[in-house]
């Protein structure tokens, strides 16, 4: 694969030539668009992976825009207006930026929403990507939220130009007009056309270049417009032609030495020449761009369909159907909203009413809830090959699924109400902190060497994520112990199933955690020589065993009852965010690709929370000990 | 987890660990543990994991503000080990209701004497191979030698381990007659060019010839990280002696003529005999399609040792044994077309020991936790 910057810097320039001209805007209306779903299953080769165009789609807009779509459109035909018509696409509101000094900065009018278009930017392009430099030479533990949020913002525009400038070889371009006759004759072009694309004209390339030869032989001075033409064509096609070099568009299939690459279209283009499968894909994408920029659905459908089978006869890409499905249907999205609705019920449930329709109208929720989370979770394994717990995303997945069930398990047991709470909380929570950790990156990216192992994911992180799950449940159970008897003044023996529950429950949580840990333990001896190193990682995990220890030793030495069961199960709960959360904001030891800045906020909210909640528990236990005394 | 039992009669043996049949102990034993746990990963930000395993974790005493003792890992684990086994010994219950816990705690038991046969036994070192390369032996990770050869025996030089040099004091040499004076020894340094002080430690590229003194660090974070160096004069048997700067970071030995031959003077890592010659035929760095990102090393080798003669290949979570020996797959160069690979190299005769408590562990509490479950619910559906 040839990898070099000059064709994408070449490319983004071409871009923004174009795209910063002044007045710049769509000249396509708006509407009409042709359906883009065959679009959106054509592969790609991204972050290592091979993706339908819908996936990569919804990737560049999490990353520049923080959402996976924009105004009501789809993220495939905001992607093709992108490439196929990057004037139009230019007024799409896609930048977010977040701190608003950035915005000042660079002399933008501040929007509501805070995501403004590459036309509003554009102004400020230069003084932008000027202070990123600065920004960029700093160290990155070094730079202000404000250099953070420069270099972000520069990074998403240039990544922006690269992809806006992927069929820039079809676009018609200043530098190929063509308006004398003699030189339309030569090359055989209409004479409607005015401007020409570079690959209108690179079938006529060798003309071209011997024409321009045969000018250089004259005298300056007695140049015709055809041969000055010539010679113009000539320069502009080989200052093209000299910016070969890789591009963020991997969408053309290669046998090369045997293995199968995938190659960006302009790589492609330059070879066209050489091939006719090559000069056949090219065909395929111009009759694709000619017909969506006229609106033509037929033409458009029939490109692609062809560009497809052509794909398809040249390398075997998986099948992109249940990827697709995936993105449509945004199954976390749903549970979560389904979590939430049953989490309300759940509340009011176990604190205010327990009417059995409202019961079952839970337990219903909860279970829609959990088909979507599911099917998230199965579609997971089935696209990236590999269980769903590589990263600290799919961990906050796969421990509110486990929460869900672990709640419903619990129900089903004792139906009390309890369960449903737990089940409908814990899976709201935890899906609302994975949408907080799936903002700005592909959330199917690639894994680090070390962690690419099935065996050790499934068996060591799916028993600790367990052991974490058990451990949230049973903090969850400590609040509403602590609720019912401190703030509620609910008898003790009202409160034994709770008790009973929490005790099950932190002890599921123990057990998988420490089953989890010595799997760890084995994983880390058979990849870094050593069973145990008191890497952070592993010491938030031993964290949480030694407190469980603690709490379950107290309560047999009676040391502790039932209230101070709660309590310890409130902070194995902390423990948990510690080693799950606290630990990767370290950015210390051996688990370094689990680093993250995500989640700060979060855990401080939850620090503060848990805090004013015990001390507020201490009180009015004070008080009620006192008025008893 | 219950540990209640019928009184037994007194015994010497009851009376010496009666401090630790209580679970009060345990519970202060595990109270301990969390606080060095928790305390020695938040030192690890400022202070590296080194210096949180040497404060914390290998220690039997830890002192707060350097006044106030607290009991270290070694001694809260050494407490938990006895007061674990006179549980078991003296109060457990022993009976089939009550596998999961004795089975739990035996774990338990395993493991800490298991973790702490490891780190007293277990030995790390690392190798690094060209390809087409053997060697048998590996490189020590913190341990420095000074050692000394001749032009005309090259293949047996004497060395002397770094950690016991005294300066001032003179050891003999490779060459018969010629003496080593240590003048002065530096754990960490960095080399000085003609009194010209390199950009930065990280600046510490070998050139042998140009060096002129050293200057003494600070010890890094990470004490592989240390390069040491040693000022020497090497005097022989007639003549004055010749003062000489050794640093662990050249490329090229300090040599000294001394008459007839010459004697070579280099620091260098402590080598480690390994009981076979390995042998690396072909790296392989296998990235993701389209990236640069590796999703896997792979290194093939050949193994000759007096019982095996074999290919074998070492990859990431794919480590290759023999005997008590692991090399894992640990990194990796290229330059000018020539790649190389390096293994962790870990010797660890109870390598089985964690395996074994973590079996006991999973085991005892699962059934512990399964025994627990069918009670509570047979007690909820009993009428």
């Amino acid at each position: 694969m040839i990898v070099s910057f000059r064709c994408a810097v070449f490319a983004a320039a071409a871009c923004a030539v174009a795209l910063f001209a002044e007045g710049a805007s769509g000249a396509i209306p708006e509407t009409s668009y042709p359906k883009t779903d065959d679009f959106a299953s054509t592969m790609i080769l991204d972050n290592g992976r091979l993706k339908p165009l819908d996936s990569y789609a919804r990737s560049l807009l999490m990353q520049f825009s923080g959402r996976a779509g924009i105004h009501g459109m789809s993220p495939t035909l905001w992607l093709a207006r992108v490439i196929f018509l990057p004037l139009t696409a230019a007024d799409d509101k896609v930048f977010l930026i977040n701190n608003p000094e950035v915005v000042d900065a660079i002399g933008v009018l501040p929007e509501k929403r805070r995501r403004y278009s590459f036309n509003d930017i554009k102004r400020g392009y230069h003084q932008l990507t000027g202070m990123a430099r600065e920004a960029e030479a700093k160290d990155a533990k070094e730079r202000t939220l404000f250099e953070n949020e420069v270099v972000r913002v520069s990074r998403n525009l240039q990544d922006y130009l690269e992809i806006s400038s992927v069929l820039m070889f079809l676009m018609p371009y200043p530098e190929f007009a063509v308006r004398d006759s003699a030189s339309r004759n030569l090359l055989g072009i209409s004479p409607a056309a005015e401007q020409l694309s570079f690959y209108d004209l690179s079938p006529c390339f060798d003309r071209i270049v011997q024409a321009a030869a045969a000018a250089e032989q004259k005298d300056k001075a007695g140049w015709s417009v055809f041969d000055m033409t010539m010679m113009s064509l000539s320069q502009a096609l080989q200052r093209w032609r000299q910016s070969r070099g890789d591009q963020p568009f991997h969408i053309i299939p290669k046998i090369v030495d045997g293995r199968e690459e995938w190659l960006c279209p302009w790589i492609v283009m330059l070879d066209a020449g050489s091939g006719a499968q090559a000069r056949a894909d090219i065909s395929s994408l111009a009759s694709m761009r000619a017909a969506f920029i006229s609106g033509d659905a037929k033409g458009f459908a029939a490109a692609v369909a062809l560009f497809n089978a052509a794909v398809r006869r040249t390398a075997q890409p998986p099948s992109p159907g249940i990827e697709l499905l995936y993105n449509r249907i945004d199954p976390f999205a749903k549970a979560k909203i389904l979590y939430g609705l049953a989490a309300i019920l759940a509340l009011m449930l176990v604190t205010v009413f327990s009417p059995r329709w409202a019961r079952t109208l839970a337990f219903v929720l909860i279970c829609a809830a959990l088909a979507p989370h599911t099917f998230g979770l199965v579609a997971r394994v089935i696209i990236l090959h590999r269980p769903p717990l590589a990263t600290i995303y799919e961990t906050f997945l796969f421990v509110a699924w486990a929460c869900a069930v672990l709640g419903l398990v619990l129900e089903l047991i004792q139906r009390k109400s309890l369960g449903l709470l737990i089940s409908s909380l814990c899976g709201f929570f935890f899906l609302h902190l994975a949408g907080r950790y799936n903002v700005g990156e592909d959330s199917m990216g690639m894994i680090a060497a070390v962690l690419n192992s099935n065996f050790w994911l499934t068996t060591h992180i799916m028993s600790v994520t367990l052991g974490y799950a058990g451990c949230c449940c049973a903090g969850v159970i400590g609040h509403v112990y602590l609720v019912k008897k401190l703030f509620l003044r609910t008898p003790e023996e009202r409160l034994v199933s709770t008790s009973s529950a929490l005790y099950g429950i932190l002890a599921f949580g123990l057990v998988f955690t420490v089953i989890g840990t010595m799997l760890g333990g084995m994983w880390a001896d058979q990849s870094w020589g050593r069973f145990w190193g008191w890497d952070p990682k592993e010491n938030g995990a031993l964290l949480i065993i030694l407190w469980c220890a603690v709490v379950f030793h107290a309560r047999s030495a009676g040391v502790v009852k039932q209230q101070g069961m709660a309590i310890g199960a409130i902070l194995s709960l902390v423990l948990v965010m510690f080693a799950w959360i606290g630990v990767n904001l370290l950015g210390i030891g051996m688990h370094s690709y689990g680093f993250t800045t995500t989640g700060v906020t979060a855990l401080y909210t939850f620090l503060i929370f848990e805090a004013v909640f015990l001390a507020a528990a201490a009180v009015t236990f004070f008080m009620t000990w006192k008025r008893a005394v | 987890m219950t540990h209640s039992a019928p009184k037994k009669p007194l015994s010497a043996a009851r009376i010496f660990s009666s401090p630790f049949l209580s679970l009060y102990t345990t519970v202060i034993c595990l109270i301990v543990l969390c606080i060095l746990v928790l305390w020695g990963t938040l030192y690890q930000i400022d202070h590296g994991i080194y210096a949180a395993k040497t404060r914390f974790f290998s220690s039997w005493i830890v002192l707060i503000a350097g006044i106030v003792p607290f009991p270290g890992v070694l001694l809260a684990a050494a407490a938990l080990i006895l007061n674990q086994a006179a549980m078991l010994v003296f109060k457990q219950e022993w009976r089939p209701a009550k596998a999961g816990i004795i089975i739990t705690h035996l774990g338990v038991l395993v493991l800490l004497v298991g973790g702490g046969i490891v780190s007293y036994t277990a030995r790390e070192s690392f190798l690094a191979l060209w390809e087409g390369e053997t060697s048998n032996e590996s490189l020590s990770y913190h341990s420095w030698d000074l050692a000394t050869w001749t032009k005309t025996k090259p293949g047996t030089p004497w060395a002397m381990s770094l950690d016991t040099l005294r300066t001032g004091h003179a050891y003999r040499s490779a060459l018969p007659g010629a003496s080593v004076l240590v003048e002065d020894a530096y754990p960490n340094c960095v080399a000085l060019m003609r009194q010209m002080p390199l950009a930065d430690s990280s600046a510490r590229m070998p050139m042998p010839a140009a060096i002129d003194s050293i200057e003494a660090q600070s010890a890094a974070s990470d004490p592989s990280d240390n390069i040491p160096g040693v000022v020497v004069t090497v005097s022989a048997a007639a003549g004055a002696g010749t003062r000489r700067v050794v640093y662990g970071g050249a490329s090229e030995p300090v040599c000294i003529p001394c008459g007839a031959d010459t004697l070579y003077c280099a620091v260098r890592r402590k080598p480690v005999p390994l009981p076979l010659a390995l042998a690396l035929i072909k790296f392989v760095k296998e990235d993701y399609a389209g990236t640069q990102m590796a999703r896997q090393y792979r290194s093939t080798v050949r193994a000759k040792g007096s019982d095996i003669d074999r290919e074998a290949v070492i990859s990431m979570n794919k480590p290759f044994r023999y005997r008590h020996y692991t090399f894992y797959q640990s990194s990796y160069s290229q330059t000018g077309g020539r790649r190389s690979s390096t293994f962790a190299v870990v010797e660890n005769r109870g390598k089985w020991l964690p395996y074994v408590a973590g079996f006991l562990l999973a085991a005892g509490l699962l059934l512990h936790f399964c025994t627990k479950l069918i009670i509570h619910i047979r007690k909820r559906e009993a009428p």
